[in-house]
């Protein structure tokens, strides 16, 4: 017989290294023409640091995406962003890249104040022109003010640099401190169908909340949900390093070693939740790693839920939930199941 | 060494080609190296990973082991001839539009495969997709952006309009689902991964590992296979000129082993030689001599007095505390108590690109092209280990396929960098999905104990984790990851009184360090299955039980951190309820 459950997990996930400075840094240059260049070291693997990264200089900087460009990641040219880990860069480098727009922002500003005869304070830049706040007919292009800038022999050029608020390591006794600037927070929900007779199961769907903060990219975001919602099901379900007794790995290939396939991949549903992070780049917070963390439990619950046994070791297979059912078996049901 | 000792006549991407190959050269081999058709990838030379799929008649096949002479009047598609800049292919748009593309080193395989199934089923179902993608492994996506991008393009090659996000256009920059900036290169198949880049005069490095697991080492001698024609020179620990040791956070772990290896797959040596097979056959006679160690596998093994002692400082690597309020108060004022014993196994990245790396100096400067997670902390280990100041090493992160927290310490960087810095030559390094497996780091497997309290209606009055890891035999960023479940134990409750202790032990396996998650996704499977159980117990259900419990502002952490904004915790269980609530009948 077969047998559907639910099964609920959440987690948080604080961004940063754990109660430690790790700070980063960038450089933001405008240029002549009102396009824009990104200096950072933050190591972009296919997450879409680099894409994240140039939407908050654009978001700062009131320019277009296609405007900007960015470097990443190499030493003699980049400034240091610390590593690409513990879901930081968009949070820790979004806020380096956005400080080094702001000192950019200013200097156009000033200039642009100048000449449109207002206070900077009343100007807005947005879709790559100045205006007065309320009197967009009263404006400039950010092209014109980079312009007249370097006519006064003025560069706009910018540097910023950020880290978390954690500001002393844990107490060594009670572990009591700070040890994140922000977190991040997801509930999961996996459903699942078990048969009663063999203890094989069926990931129906997924459905994963994250709250990210503000997302910069929401399909960058569903991108690192589902990527990191399937990871979660290899993790739960089939993969395993194994060892012979005298240490020598036994599953050194995807022959043996084996991660979920489009064909194992579950229908996915992502909800982004959007609480805005006071101290993280207009709003953001980091989601790379938190999609992986809740999964495994979700499945654990939903295989409780379905069939009432509960797996006590990772992966879950069909062989452990078979050997539970028969134990169960084994005694009569208890009165009213 | 290849002889080149046929000669075959096919085309490439339209293009017809004559040229000798050697006889048990594979197609890949041909594609890559002498054509300089690198957006076929090699993620595992054994068929398995679909990373080096192209088409020959239009079949989808694996590559790395397609023998090149068998191309002999065929006719072989490759990415780069799927598209031009200017005029991508609809798959190739799609993909970007539709973000099925992450770290890029899976895609130009998973292109082509897509490619055959719309040549021969321009109406695919989803299933279908999926039935046809499952050779092709994808680390980052979760396949279903990948789905959702075929199935778009097909529709838009049958001449159908198909929808885009309707979240791309708006005002400001934020909030906008983009195209990934770097997007184009991947689907092209053009973007630069480290095993991608060429450089003339190239020599090559190959490891010779530990066979066991805990030894100490009595004599490499290297004679053998120095007298192999075309070994350039065979390193060990010696032919260092500074620090003997690395570590993210603890300087635990040898470049190469000095006097003792702690697991299989421990580097000894390093040969570097003219070509990539001459130096792994010449690592092959590189022959050392080992006193074999007693050695321990399981960490709560490893922390008795008795076991076999790994470092000199003892297996212990660290002991995490968390102490907040009383514990003994918080189950005296339980109700209800719930326990729970767990066991997470070890796992792997699995990213589909294998490490690579390629060192050469440039003037005053040693540089190194690798994949890499965090350049800058490379860039200081390298500094140190050559006694180099820091401004004249310059690590370049190459196009890199994907990371998952495995490609944040040194893996290979410092063999490439040693050889170039000793042999002044350039020095290139691939690992081979096996080498990968066998020295990458992992996630750390956990053995668990909980306990958790809660008054009658409830509410969470106490929890109480120990927690043991299997750090493996060096520190990397163990001790971050361990550190890091401690504060992550309780998941996102608000309870008064908690206790944890988290120990990170050494044993003679392959090092874990960092991977997605970095010590939390161990922790869910012992804080939610026992929240359901405090709920079913107080009868109150799995959205309920959390409910109550979740964190809100004002709530103080197992750190004792106050929360005060930014916390979406409720609304994340909320949005999931209510889709709940809304499609009930179906269950």
């Amino acid at each position: 017989m077969k047998r559907r459950g639910r099964g609920f997990s959440s987690i948080y996930f604080g961004m940063g290294n754990t109660a430690k400075p790790n700070p980063a840094s960038a450089v933001v240059e405008l240029l002549e023409d009102g396009s824009c260049v990104v200096l950072s070291g933050a190591a972009d693997l296919g997450q879409g640091s680099d894409t994240a990264l140039i939407q908050i200089a654009a978001e700062t900087l009131g320019l277009s995406v296609g405007k900007v460009s960015i470097k990443s990641a190499d030493t003699l040219v980049t400034p240091e962003a610390g590593i690409t880990s513990a879901s930081r860069q968009t949070y820790v480098s979004g806020n380096a890249v956005r400080l080094a727009g702001e000192q950019v922002r200013a200097i156009l500003l000033h200039q642009a104040a100048a000449e449109l005869e207002a206070n900077p304070d009343d100007l807005v830049i947005r879709d790559d022109r100045i205006f007065v706040k309320g009197s967009p007919n009263i404006a400039t292009a950010v092209a014109e003010v980079c312009q007249s800038l370097r006519k006064k022999g003025v560069l706009t050029i910018g540097s910023g640099t950020f880290t978390p608020p954690t500001p002393e390591a844990l107490d060594p006794e009670t572990g009591a401190g700070i040890p994140y600037g922000a977190y991040s927070y997801a509930t999961q929900m996996v459903e699942v169908e078990v048969d009663t007779d063999t203890g094989q199961f069926d990931i129906l769907r997924v459905i994963a909340a994250h709250d990210v903060g503000n997302a910069v990219n929401p399909m960058g975001v569903e991108g690192q949900i589902e990527g990191g919602v399937v990871m979660g099901l290899g993790y739960a379900t089939m993969e395993e390093i194994v060892w012979d007794d005298a240490g020598r790995l036994l599953t050194d290939d995807f022959g043996k070693y084996l991660i979920p396939t489009a064909a194992d991949a579950p229908p996915i549903t992502s909800l982004i939740v959007e609480a805005a992070e006071p101290s993280g780049p207009f709003g953001a917070k980091g989601t790379g790693e938190p999609p992986a963390c809740p999964t495994a439990a979700a499945l654990i619950n939903a295989i409780f839920d379905a069939v009432g046994v509960d797996i006590t070791s990772l992966p879950v297979t069909a062989e452990k939930i078979y050997t539970e059912l028969k134990k169960s078996r084994s005694f009569p049901a208890p009165a009213g199941q | 060494m290849r002889m080149n000792n046929r000669i075959i006549e096919f085309h490439v991407n339209g293009q017809p080609r004559r040229m000798a190959v050697d006889e048990d050269a594979m197609l890949l081999e041909v594609l890559r190296e002498d054509l300089d058709l690198t957006g076929t990838k090699q993620g595992c030379g054994n068929g398995e990973c679909g990373a080096c799929t192209v088409l020959v008649n239009g079949q989808p096949l694996a590559a790395c082991l397609y023998p090149a002479v068998k191309v002999h009047g065929q006719s072989v598609e490759t990415v780069e001839g799927l598209g031009t800049r200017n005029n991508l292919h609809p798959l190739q748009r799609w993909f970007l539009k539709l973000g099925a593309v992450q770290c890029g080193f899976c895609t130009p395989g998973l292109l082509m495969s897509a490619k055959a199934l719309l040549d021969r089923f321009p109406e695919p179902t989803p299933a279908q997709v999926r039935e046809a993608l499952s050779g092709n492994l994808c680390r980052c996506t979760g396949y279903q952006k990948v789905v959702e991008a075929v199935l778009a393009a097909a529709a838009e090659i049958r001449g159908k309009s198909p929808a885009g996000r309707t979240d791309v256009e708006g005002s400001g920059a934020l909030g906008r689902s983009i195209e990934k900036v770097d997007g184009i290169p991947k689907v092209m198949g053009a973007a630069r991964f480290a095993a991608d880049i060429k450089r003339t005069g190239l020599l090559w490095a190959a490891m010779v590992c530990s066979p066991h697991a805990h030894a100490t080492i009595r004599r490499i001698d290297a004679g053998a296979a120095l007298g192999i024609e075309g070994v350039t020179a065979v390193l060990t620990a010696r032919d260092i000129p500074g620090a003997a040791c690395h570590g993210v956070v603890q300087k635990d772990q040898p470049f190469i082993a000095v006097d003792k290896v702690r697991y299989v797959g421990e580097p000894v040596a390093v040969v570097i030689a003219r070509d990539e097979r001459l130096a792994r056959r010449a690592a092959e006679a590189v022959n050392v001599e080992y006193d074999i160690l007693p050695a321990v596998f399981d960490p709560r093994e490893a922390m008795k007095a008795e076991a076999a002692r790994i470092h000199a400082g003892g297996n212990i690597m660290m002991h995490r505390k968390i102490r907040k309020g009383n514990i003994d108060e918080g189950f005296a004022r339980a109700d209800v108590i719930v326990e729970r014993q767990f066991i997470t196994q070890t796992v792997e990245h699995a990213y589909i690109e294998p490490e690579a790396a390629l060192a050469y100096w440039e003037g005053d400067m040693l540089v190194v092209h690798c994949c890499s997670q965090g350049p800058h902390y490379q860039r200081q280990e390298l500094a140190l280990m050559l006694n180099l100041p820091v401004s004249r090493v310059r690590v370049i992160q190459a196009t890199t396929g994907g990371g998952f927290g495995g490609k944040i310490d040194l893996l290979l960087q410092h063999f490439v960098a040693l050889g170039a810095y000793i042999t002044g030559r350039p020095v290139k390094m691939i690992w081979t999905r096996e080498e990968s497996i066998r020295s990458s780091t992992k996630r750390h497997a956990f053995y668990m104990k909980y306990r958790m309290g809660a008054a009658a209606n409830g509410r969470l009055t106490a929890a109480q984790a120990e927690i043991v890891g299997n750090t493996g035999a060096y520190a990397a960023f163990g001790p971050a990851v361990i550190t890091r479940s401690a504060t992550m134990a309780l998941g996102p409750y608000d309870c008064p009184h908690v206790q944890v202790d988290a120990y990170g032990v050494y044993t003679n396996t392959q090092i874990a360090s960092a991977m997605r998650g970095f010590g939390a996704p161990q922790m869910s499977p012992c804080h939610e299955p026992l929240m359901d159980e405090i709920g079913r117990r107080c009868g109150l259900s799995p959205v309920e039980i959390r409910r109550l419990n979740m964190v809100r502002r004002g709530s103080s952490t197992v750190t004792q951190q106050v929360l005060e904004s930014g916390i979406g915790a409720l609304e994340t269980l909320e949005r999931i309820a209510a889709v709940m609530d809304a499609d009930k009948g179906d269950l």
